[in-house]
Order: structure tokens, then sequence, then C-alpha cells
């Protein structure tokens, strides 16, 4: 019987070391060389957010958000090296353009749109103000090309990436590749965007017990509720995104100078709808609207409580309220408004991670 | 006992063999040949140079071509018994580049083909994002970058207008609707080793003509990308569809 159960342990150890042998074996080393692979980044989905989705063809890295990031401030993708996505996209502004109505391009040119945040990006659906572009990925070579924003070639952008002393071997580090693509500088950039996140507002904290609203920002919410005062919700939805990522004719003009969704579906009924933007750090985003032609919250709310203009594509919800104009008083309004500004988030515009990095 | 060492033994064979199962089993090996296939760019059979000024089209229109360039994707040969070979190509046909306007075809199973196909555009799937290397990198400029997707067809030049002033002629052709499929009938060729090279010509100025005739005098300016353009995406589609006939086998 031993002698079996010896014979038997043999056998299996046999097959055991058999059967390993065709297993990579991967030496632990502590030095990090260029063909270490990239390390994995896991991107917390913040409490009270719908899941985040990470495209299975851009796994998120280490190495891939630091490159993106780099990139991100690195004014080497415009056409004279004088602009990065940075420069419109500003962190104390919640990755917008400052108080600038039209940003100014390479070439001393204006653009038509007023510059939109980079922020909490992971959650959209489509990108631009009338959703042409259909990734966080696609999106990133527009302003690099457009004539009025960055006006540079992708072949003038990977030229210079190619023949930079750093960056062939951090794509190297991101991806396992030095050979420069098009494909990766959107994978990268867009890896680093995906980690612009604003969830710890006053509201998220007061949303996890962490603080009291005041009583004016309570009678806020109220209203931002309410169908028949602010009626923010139907749009905005409360909670996490703000948004419906949805697009909507918000009944700003009779005449549609510019066309929004319409542009990209060639569908009447997208005439004059733009997409409706997040409202978190909305205090740090002005001016607003898809033109910037409101400088302040006052003039936002305004515009919704009686200015607003009624045309076939306008939004339902906004339609209806059309025998309700002048319904919110001067103190509802106010209380309106500080109910937005308690989502601003501070740790958001001052976090180290989105920082230029050194 | 003798059954329990016998068990323990023919156990562990087994897991042995199991062990090898990464093994490929072994296949008859079919022959195939590598097959290169051009394409031809002409006007009116002749072969294009952007150094020329006097084309002249169905409309009688006189033009230039500064850029000409289209995709060539999945085609597919159909032999004898209809069986159809795919090629997960995406090609970048284009006059600048001629080393671009050849390419390789590997590992076609040796057999008599009767029929190409090729899709003349870039499929549905692949047109939603530009996150895409080889000819579908957007750095080939073949790509709206305002409102992703691909740009199939590009000719760029000038042309003379009614009244004998020369205008700038851009044709930027895309969007599902003008996905071209072009069906060409093969002489009943033989693909053994022997023969290697095909070459397919492609006409300009079919695609101004061949179902509909094209006048720059109202197409002179086309993006795909607003509601008047699509008359001319369809009336394009048809006309590159027969735009393409098979030159020669060699």
């Amino acid at each position: 019987m031993k002698k079996n159960i010896v014979i038997i342990f043999i056998a299996f150890a046999v097959i055991i070391i058999a059967c390993q042998k065709d297993r990579d074996i991967v030496a632990p080393g502590p030095i990090l060389g260029n063909d270490t692979p990239a390390t994995p980044y896991n991107l917390l989905t913040p409490i009270g957010f719908p899941p985040i989705k990470i495209p299975a063809t851009n796994p998120m890295t280490v190495e891939g958000i630091a490159l993106g990031r780099k990139l991100f401030y690195d004014p080497i993708l415009s056409l004279d090296n004088t602009q990065a996505c940075a420069s419109c996209h500003k962190q104390n502004f919640a990755f917008t353009d400052s108080n600038t109505t039209f940003s100014k391009g390479v070439s001393g040119a204006f653009g038509v749109r007023n510059a939109p945040p980079v922020m909490n990006l992971a959650w959209e659906k489509k990108f631009f103000w009338d959703g042409g572009a259909a990734t966080i990925e696609d999106q990133v070579i527009g302003p690099i090309q457009n004539p009025v924003e960055m006006h540079e070639t992708l072949t003038n952008v990977l030229s210079k990436l190619r023949s930079h002393a750093e960056y062939p071997k951090l794509f190297k580090r991101a991806f396992g590749t030095d050979s420069i693509t098009t494909m990766l500088l959107m994978k990268a950039v867009a890896q680093f965007e995906r980690t612009i996140i604003s969830a710890n507002s006053k509201y998220d904290k007061y949303v996890r017990g962490e603080l009291d609203l005041s009583a004016d920002e309570l009678a806020g919410k109220e209203l931002y509720l309410d169908q028949t005062k602010g009626d923010c919700i139907h749009c905005h939805i409360l909670g996490s995104t703000f948004t419906d990522f949805d697009f909507k004719n918000n009944g700003l003009d009779s005449v549609f100078k510019d066309l929004g969704r319409y542009k990209i579906t060639l569908n009447d009924a997208d005439k004059g709808k733009f997409k409706t933007p997040t409202l978190r750090n909305i205090e740090l985003t002005a001016p607003y609207m898809h033109d910037g032609r409101f400088t302040t919250l006052e003039q936002v709310i305004e515009h919704y409580n009686s200015d607003f203009i009624i045309t076939p594509t306008t939004d339902v919800n906004i339609a209806l309220l059309d025998k309700l104009r002048g319904r919110l008083s001067p103190i509802e309004k106010t209380q309106i408004i500080a109910f937005l500004k308690t989502l601003t988030d501070y740790d958001f515009i001052t976090n180290p991670n989105f920082k230029k990095p050194q | 006992m003798k059954i329990t060492y016998l068990n323990s033994l023919i156990i562990a064979i087994t897991l042995l063999v199991s062990c090898g199962k990464d093994t490929p089993p072994t296949l008859a090996k079919v022959a195939t040949t590598n097959l290169s296939i051009t394409f031809n760019n002409t006007v009116n059979g002749k072969t294009i140079s952007s150094s020329d000024t006097n084309y002249r089209n169905a409309a009688g229109n006189l033009y230039t071509i500064n850029l000409l360039k289209y995709y060539v994707t999945n085609l597919v040969l159909v032999d004898e018994n209809k069986k159809e070979w795919l090629a997960k190509n995406y090609n970048l046909i284009n006059i600048e580049e001629p080393t671009q306007n050849t390419f390789l075809l590997s590992g076609i199973p040796n057999a008599k083909y009767t029929q190409l196909k090729f899709m003349l555009g870039v499929d549905s799937l692949r047109n939603t994002t530009g996150v895409q290397d080889g000819y579908l990198d957007p750095s080939y400029g073949m790509i709206w970058d305002w409102n992703t997707g691909y740009i199939f067809f590009k000719h760029e030049g000038n042309y003379k207008n009614t009244l004998n002033e020369i205008k700038p002629l851009r044709l930027h052709l895309g969007k599902d609707l003008s996905r071209g499929n072009v069906e060409l009938d093969l002489p009943l060729i033989n693909i053994n080793g022997a023969l290697s090279k095909l070459t397919i010509d492609f006409d300009l100025n079919k695609a101004y003509a061949v179902q509909n005739t094209i006048d720059f005098n109202i197409d002179n300016d086309r993006q795909s990308t607003a509601a008047v353009d699509t008359f001319w995406m369809v009336n394009m589609r048809k006309n590159l569809e027969k735009s393409f006939t098979f030159g020669k086998a060699e």
C-alpha cells in the first residue's frame, strides 16, 4: 500500500511538473524598465454614481494616464507649440476656459462655441456640444486639427512626438511600443481625461450625511425639483451626473445661428439642439450656453423663468412652462443659485493628480 | 493491490497525455498563393497625373486632380463553387502614394475564381471610431474629426465654372448612405501560384457619369454632412460601384 502511494505521488508530481513548463515565468524585478508591462489602474466609481465603463480596447494603466496627462498639458500638440488642451480647459475653472465666451486659437481666430468642461467625461455618451465625437478617444483629435483651435495636422503631431526626447519612451511604457500612432495618442489622452472626476462637492457631502445644507440651499433644492418652479430636474437629473446626456433645444433662439445637433444627424428635429451640460461646478464654468451668451447664473435662471422661446424643436418640458412665465420670485431665484453653488467641488479644482505634471 | 497500482498508472498516463492538448492536430495542407492587387487610377483609360489640367467630365466641366484617395476594404474572392474568401483588408488608394495602390493578400487558397468584390469605404463597425491603426489611422486625413466617421472617397482640385473662372473642387464622400459595394466578374482566373498579380482599373470620369451625371457647377463642395448633400451622395455611390473594371491577371 505504501509503495503504491509513493508511486501515485511520483506520478502526480511528474504530471504537475510537466504541465507547468508552458507557463510564463515572470521574474519579479524592482527595476521599472522600458519593457515592464504597464501597471493596471482601477478607476473607482464614486459613491452614488452609475458604474464607469472602460472600453476593452483601452484599459486604464498608471503609465497611460501619466502619458495622457503630460500630453494634455503639452503645447506640442498645436501648430506653433503655444497651446495645449489645458490652455482652454483650465482646472481652476472646472476645465473650461476662464470667463471667455469663445477661445482664441493659435492662429488668432476664435471658435464659435464656448469651451465645454473636461469633467466627468467617463459617463458621457457623446462628445462636443453637438455630440459629433463618438467616444472620449475620438474627441481628442478634433481640437488638435481645428483651424480655430490648435490648428495642427496629426502627421506633424506624430512626427514631433516621435522625434521627442521622452515621448517614445513614455509610449513604450504605457502601450508596450515606441511606434507612436494617432490611436495611441487618442488612447493616452482619453485615459487621463477619464480620471478627471468631480464627486466631492458640498452637495455630495450632504448626500453622504457629512454636513448640512443651509435653509436657502435646501429651499433651492426643492425649487430645482419642483416642476412648476425651477423644473431643472428633467434634464439636469439630480444626484450624480446632473445631466440626462441628451440633446435639447432649450428655447434660446427662434432662428438658429448654429444648428447644433442637426449638423451631425441631419435630422430636422435636431435643429438648435445642444448637449445637456452637467451642472457640477456650474459656479466656475461661466459664461453659459453653447455660445456663452449668459455671463451670470442670474441671467440663466431668468432665461428659464421668463425669456425662453418656443419653436417646433423646443424641449416639451420648457414649452409646458409657457403659461408659468415669471413664476420665480427674486428670493426663489437666489435660492436656486445657492443650491447650484453647492455643486462646486474645491477638492476637484485643487486635486494635484489633475495639475500640470512636473 | 494490483488493481490500485494499475489504476494509478492509467490515471497518470491519461493526465500526461492530456497535457499535450496544446499541440495542434495535423491538417491537410491546402496550397495557397500570395496575390498582389493593383488599383490603376485613370480618367478615360489614361493613368491619372496631378499635373494634367485638362480633364473633362461627362457634364463638360474641365477639372484638375490635386488629391484623390479612396478606401478599398473587405475584399472578397469568389471561386467557381461560390465559395468566398474574405481578406480583412483596409487599404487606402492614393494617387500620390503609388506604393499604397498595390497590396498583397496572402494565403489565398488555390482555386478558380469567378468574382471579386470589395467595399468602397469603411464598414459600419469601424466607421464609428477613429481609434484605429494602419490606413484607418486618422492622420491619413480620411476622417471627419468633428463628426466621427471616415471619408470613403476624397477628390480635391479645381474646376472651371460656366463663367470660365477657376474654382476649388472639394468632394468628400462618406457616411453609411455612401458606402459602395463593388462586384466585378472575373474571366475564371486560376490562382495557383504561377498567377500572382491582378490589376483593377478605376475610371474617375465614370464616378461622375456612369449612372447619374455629376455637374461640378452644382456639386463642387460636398462634405456629406448636410441634408442637401444626400442626393449627391447616393448618386456618387451608384456611380462609384460601376467605376471599376477588371484589368488583367498576370
